[in-house]
């Protein structure tokens, strides 16, 4: 059974079928053929999977991303990062990830932002001296920290599909994301002095102003999803439609939209949150054929006989290897909601606490977005800078070894990255300070 | 905008045109759940549903489009050698994947009737919706799949093997 429904959705991954599509036909053909259950199970599957409320925050916080760039708000907010951060050695290095963690606590989404921040800081840094591989290594690295500070689309997914809550998720990146913008500031701080570049912008008070009037809007949008969810006041998904709506007056305000741009925009954005969602509802039917064959369970015991249920140790190198793997080769959405049913079985078997099990997944995935052959950061940075894949991979080894750092610090100090979401939300997760 | 040409286009774009006016609709329904719970501390009991309801024929509409445009997430293993094909290797290479989808719309719309049929007896608990109209969007979406995964294979041959110039695509949309 396990072999046909694996077999097969790889053949049809080799034969190009849409990963979501080979989901449901590697599960329909294991359906028919073990002739368990009934074929309506498939359509069922669909409903069931799609029907979640927390769900609904995928196409909100979507589209808020895809507004950003469109509005202008990107640039904004680059002019921000310019005066907080831009007059430190290695100048426009530190707006680039100064402004894609502001830009990660408003969107979820990493390509929009790799394409939003790097169309305007690569050719900028390349202006200025830095080497382009530095540059482009420097925006798609920085541009993964949108799917791990809040909001973070793989973290509504992955909350989803285990039934945790979306906001202890979103709570448990902030730590793991200032810790990467924070190592990636060090990194281009020493690379810029080593090369003598980026020392060309004088602190001004004046620009500081200046630009904090005209940003502070959108600053605003960070506080308050990240506020709301902390104060208790929003849910995940009442937050996005909040954004969304902000996002829009925004754009009102700086009249810098018309009914056609707007339509053009949702109208892209609903084609795009509809491939990850298709996604979750295949992997709906594909967890459920698994828990009905009890193969998570069967895949627990095999570990458990393999001796690697021993200790978390091993259960989390495990986990961030075939994640690593995985996430090379498909995007985070797919990679999440077919491995989860059996990778959340085997950390409760181990007693690894839920949230602590998924931020290192994200963190994994995150890194899966800069590494060939399918890392849509790394894809998008690179063609942004004009730049092969294989020069920039090259360029990307500190960001890897940073992302890593930051991997291990999340599997051994749990307690301190989970100090944010324990504090805010006690009754939501085992293991808290009582 | 230019009028799309082509009934395939002409669908796609009234697709496109109903999946935006439910989003807006979504939208709408999501936040006056929001309003209603912080200013009159209240909210309506159905919002929460029906904006399960609507999300569930978005994604759906969406998704169908999006094979039309061929924007589902896909295993790239050839790396581009497939280029080095002979044409008609190459069409048959390409139609594998329009095949398997054709097969699981058939087989998804068939099922989806049958669905359907079920939600005809339900009611739903909150906005006392008959489920028909909710489980309909599966069966429409295994019509609309059906209907672009065979446009796309009859697109494929006509490029591949009869070597005319490919009809002019939907503008390719930012990622």
């Amino acid at each position: 059974m396990l072999w046909l429904l694996f077999g097969s959705f790889a053949l049809l991954c080799l034969l190009r079928v849409p990963i979501a599509f080979g989901m449901f036909i590697s599960s329909t053909l294991t359906i028919w053929v073990q002739g368990d259950v009934p074929l309506s199970i498939v359509t069922q599957r669909v409903w069931v999977g799609l029907n979640n409320f927390p769900l609904l925050a995928v196409p909100f916080f979507l589209f808020v991303a895809q507004a950003m760039n469109e509005t202008g708000t990107s640039q904004r907010l680059i002019e921000f990062s310019r005066a907080i951060v831009g007059w430190i050695r290695g100048g426009l290095a530190h707006v680039t990830v100064a402004v894609s963690m502001i830009f990660a606590g408003i969107s979820g989404v990493s390509s929009a932002e790799a394409l939003g921040v790097g169309s305007v800081m690569i050719p900028a840094m390349k202006r200025e001296g830095y080497p382009t591989g530095f540059a482009v290594a420097l925006v798609a690295a920085s541009a993964t920290l949108g799917n791990i500070i809040p909001p973070s689309l793989m973290m509504i997914v992955y909350a989803a599909t285990a039934g945790l809550s979306v906001g202890a998720m979103f709570l448990a990146g902030i730590i793991p994301g200032i810790l990467i913008g924070v190592l990636q500031m060090v990194y281009s701080h020493r690379v810029a002095s080593k090369l003598q570049i980026g020392d060309t912008h004088p602190f001004s008070v004046k620009k500081l102003g200046a630009s904090t009037l005209i940003s502070w809007p959108a600053l605003l949008i960070p506080i308050l999803i990240i506020g709301g969810i902390l104060g208790g006041w929003f849910t995940a998904t009442e937050a996005s439609v909040v954004s969304v709506l902000y996002v829009m007056l925004l754009a009102m305000i700086y009249r810098e939209f018309s009914l056609k741009r707007l339509y053009k925009l949702a109208e892209d954005s609903i084609g795009m949150f509809s491939l990850s969602l298709l996604c979750v509802a295949a992997a709906s039917l594909w967890a459920w054929i698994l828990a009905f064959y009890s193969v998570p369970q069967g895949i627990v015991a095999w570990f458990g006989e393999a001796g690697l249920l021993g200790s978390q140790l091993s259960i989390f190198a495990v986990v961030v290897f075939v994640f690593l793997v995985i996430g090379s080769f498909m995007d985070a959405v797919p990679a999440i909601i077919i491995l989860q049913p059996i990778v959340g079985e085997i950390g409760a078997a181990g007693g690894i606490d839920p949230y602590h099990l998924g931020i290192v997944v994200v963190l994994t995935l995150a890194i899966g977005l800069l590494t060939p052959p399918y890392g849509l950061c790394l894809l998008i940075a690179a063609d942004l800078g004009g730049m092969s894949v294989a020069a920039a991979t090259k360029a990307l080894v500190p960001f890897y070894i940073i992302s890593f750092i930051v991997v291990t610090v999340a599997v051994f100090a749990p307690d301190f990255i989970l100090w944010i979401p324990r504090a805010a939300l006690a009754n939501l997760m085992p293991g808290a300070a009582p | 905008m230019p009028a799309p040409r082509g009934f395939l286009n002409k669908l796609v774009a009234v697709n496109g045109a109903i999946a935006t006016v439910l989003f807006g609709a979504l939208t709408v329904i999501v936040s006056l759940q929001v309003l209603t719970r912080f200013v009159l501390h209240m909210p309506f009991i159905w919002s929460e549903e029906l904006a399960r309801f609507l999300f569930f024929w978005v994604v759906l509409l969406g998704a169908a489009m999006s094979v039309k445009n061929r924007r589902h997430f896909v295993i790239d293993v050839t790396m581009g050698r497939v280029d080095t094909w002979s044409p008609t290797l190459r069409f048959g290479f390409s139609a594998i994947p329009h095949l398997c989808i054709l097969a699981f719309a058939a087989l998804l719309f068939v099922q989806g009737i049958g669905y359907t049929k079920i939600g005809l007896l339900r009611t739903a608990t909150n906005s006392r919706l008959n489920m028909a109209l909710v489980y309909a969007a599966i069966p429409t979406f295994a019509a609309l799949t059906f209907i672009y995964a065979l446009g796309n294979l009859l697109l494929d041959y006509r490029t591949h093997v009869r070597g005319r110039a490919p009809e002019p695509l939907e503008p390719p949309m930012a990622e």
